[in-house]
């Protein structure tokens, strides 16, 4: 039996964790800027649920991806008469808190729709429970190949590329570029699946020269030992599959301060707040993996119409997740409008029939496996020569890599649904 | 899980791995000896002290965006991040002084939680990337190697500040106080030193020391509200392996753990360099729980 002390310390210690996970709740159901707020009304709206981490090191991942789902829910207004809309639960990043929250947003909140994902842990404890969560579940940002490989489901699907397209992506940037294509590369990755798949991936592309692999663990605060074995190879480039929500932003810093110029090339690119962080040392850098650009609104009416309403709703532009998010919840919003019913069964298959001109072009997902026939950008980041709704730096699109060319990397026989 | 290749490492790169030692250990050590001294004297196990330098961090980042010159943030975060401190032991720590390390390990956890909480209210969740001052943003020539000027004065700040704590321990009045609180807690408080008013102030400077650290290192590793995670339980290491409440065996341990981890990480492995830090914990409190020095306490 607990003494009267120890309960009360017990009461008192609880009192001041349930304020703070009602504080950071709060400020993740509204957004960190102008972001809406979720409404639910019962079962009179379709109601799309949203994992995604909204606190840790992931969140300014999960919270562009909110932000760009909940905008494409908000923008495309109603289902059969009733109201779309959105809730948001707190992944922290953690496959089981994930598989909790879907379970709470279906099962006490009725969510018909889980939209999500920030990283493939996620989405795959999901899928292991999706035949009891019942509902389709879209994927906007795992990139495991698995996720409709070998542990697909029919209910998954996924609107992003996966790990093995960013690599071609990155393969067919480094063939066209002369200037990379002769450089050697060291590589360094988070000591972790995606990390160690990541170098396997980019290690094994044809013509490579890897001078050294170096690995750290997810969440490193300093790279000094890693930076001092990377000082004095300046001919060489540096490959950075590092996680982009804190980890690839301060390598990136801590290599300029270390003097070190040499390229470095992230395969998925950066978020654009993250370039706004690094300021003139984020220019230069490369990748051949970007999953969209805002300044892609050049050419694009549709892309420069959603940039125009993010900036107006949350302030900033939108970075690549959040551009996918759109599109991806735009399109799974159209097969959900679409379904004959919101009966699973239904609306699976109006999913695998959906096709939408996005703000990233033509979309549908494959229906052997569910992975999304999309494209890649290679891009720079440049200084720009002048502010672009709001913005000093972004990712200039050099090459659209289009989805024939990137298909074969992905063969959906991996997949037995 | 094997580290780098050890065939090609030259004297150039180990000289410049062992400044990078001797700074990581020096900031381990300034964070480490707020929480030595909060055990020592108070017995709380403060599991806010990560929150605390994560707060000083981005305090930095705000005041130094704003043109404060960098010196004077510092200065402010760690007056403003004492205050803080002493608030929180007057309002919520004293509550469950004299009582079981147990309940300081709730209390604290559940501050920890609501300090990160309102860090990430105020500051987003983003990680904020603070520039380096101009006059710092060099690398320059040491020991036969370049090495970025700014992570050599935060080494000598932090050095410098951790040598002015030992002093203040040692000569002054206060730190007498401390000192025999922390050897004698009856004994002291018989002879009239008040342990209540005493502990708000070691509170105030355990937290001013915890975002002092955070502030220093907000050029290198970011801002964030969870920035101080990480260097929480490298924190922890070290105080368990100096001795908890030692504060001499903080500042050894501080540096162990700092050339530990840096010569870890790039002969072995970082994860590896990691757990074999986690043994010597388990080793320290199995063979010497006293701490290296053997002057710490045994809870």
């Amino acid at each position: 039996m607990l003494s009267t002390h120890l309960r009360k310390t017990i009461f008192i210690s609880a009192s001041i964790s349930s304020l703070a996970l009602l504080a950071t709740s709060c400020a993740a159901a509204s957004g960190g800027t102008s972001g809406g707020k979720s409404v639910t009304s019962g079962g009179k709206s379709v109601k799309v649920g949203i994992y995604v981490p909204l606190t840790g090191a992931q969140a300014p991942l999960g919270i562009d991806m909110r932000d760009g789902t909940a905008l494409a829910v908000e923008q495309f207004g109603e289902i059969g008469g009733k109201p779309v809309t959105w809730m948001a639960a707190d992944t922290q990043g953690n496959a089981a808190v994930a598989l909790s929250m879907a379970q709470k947003m279906v099962q006490t909140d009725g969510v018909n729709l889980l939209v999500g994902g920030t990283n493939s842990s996620e989405t795959l404890a999901l899928a292991a429970q999706a035949k009891r969560l019942d509902v389709p579940i879209i994927a906007i940002n795992s990139q495991a190949v698995s996720v409709t490989g070998a542990s697909c489901s029919r209910y998954v699907f996924r609107t992003n590329p996966n790990d093995a397209m960013t690599a071609a992506a990155n393969a067919i940037l480094l063939k066209s570029d002369p200037d990379l294509a002769n450089k050697s590369w060291d590589v360094v990755v988070h000591d972790n699946v995606w990390g160690r798949s990541n170098a396997a991936a980019f290690e094994a592309l044809p013509g490579i020269k890897i001078d050294s692999t170096i690995i750290r663990p997810v969440g490193t605060t300093d790279w000094s030992t890693a930076l001092t074995e990377l000082k004095g190879n300046d001919k060489a480039g540096i490959y950075a599959a590092l996680l982009v929500g804190a980890d690839l932003p301060r390598f990136i810093n801590q290599t300029r301060a270390f003097g070190i110029t040499r390229t470095i090339l992230p395969p998925l690119g950066m978020p654009d707040s993250m370039l706004a962080e690094l300021g003139a040392k984020s220019v230069g850098l490369r990748t051949g993996g970007l999953f969209g650009s805002w300044m892609l609104a050049d050419k694009n009416p549709a892309m420069k119409q959603f940039v125009e309403a993010f900036v107006t709703k949350y302030d900033r532009v939108p970075s690549p997740m959040a551009i996918q998010a759109y599109q991806g919840t735009w399109w799974a919003l159209k097969g959900l409008k679409d379904s004959p019913s919101l009966n699973s069964s239904d609306v699976i298959k109006s999913l695998e029939a959906t096709r939408v001109d996005g703000i990233l072009g033509a979309f549908g997902v494959r229906a052997k496996d569910h992975q999304g026939e999309i494209g890649m950008y290679a891009a720079e980041v440049v200084k720009l020569d002048k502010k672009t709704y709001g913005a000093t730096y972004a990712w200039k699109v050099t090459t659209t890599v289009p989805w024939d060319k990137l298909a074969a990397a992905t063969p959906s026989d991996q997949c037995k649904m | 899980m094997c580290g780098d290749d050890i065939q090609d490492k030259g004297v150039g790169e180990m000289v410049a791995q062992l400044l990078n030692g001797v700074v990581l250990g020096s900031l381990l050590t300034l964070m480490s000896l707020g929480l030595t001294l909060i055990f020592g004297l108070g017995r709380v196990i403060n599991l806010a002290h990560g929150a605390l330098y994560s707060f000083g961090a981005l305090l930095t980042f705000t005041l130094a965006a704003n043109g404060v010159p960098f010196l004077f943030v510092l200065a402010i975060v760690t007056l403003v991040a004492s205050a803080l401190g002493g608030l929180l032991d007057v309002a919520v720590v004293a509550r469950i002084r004299n009582r079981p390390e147990l309940h300081s390990l709730l209390l604290t956890f559940g501050m920890g939680l609501a300090i990160t909480g309102i860090l990430q209210r105020i500051w987003g969740a983003d990680p904020r990337m603070l520039p380096v001052p101009g006059f710092l943003s060099r690398t320059i020539p040491i020991f036969g190697v370049t090495y970025p000027s700014f992570r050599l004065f935060a080494c000598v700040l932090a050095i410098a500040i951790s040598v002015l704590v030992l002093v203040v321990l040692r000569y002054s009045a206060w730190g007498l106080k401390v000192r025999a609180i922390n050897d004698h807690p009856q004994m002291a408080m018989s002879l009239g030193i008040n342990r209540k008013v005493l502990m708000v102030s070691v509170f105030a400077v355990g937290s001013g020391l915890a975002a002092l650290a955070g502030g220093l290192s907000a050029p290198i590793s970011g801002a964030s509200p969870v920035i101080g995670d990480t260097i929480l339980i490298q924190a922890f290491l070290v105080i368990v392996i100096g001795g908890l409440g030692s504060v001499r065996g903080s500042v050894v341990a501080g540096f162990l753990v700092g050339f530990a981890t840096v010569l870890g990480e790039t002969y072995i492995g970082g994860q590896t360099a990691l757990l074999l830090l986690f043994v010597a914990v388990i080793a320290t409190l199995s063979v010497m729980p006293k701490g290296i020095l053997g002057e710490g306490r045994v809870v």
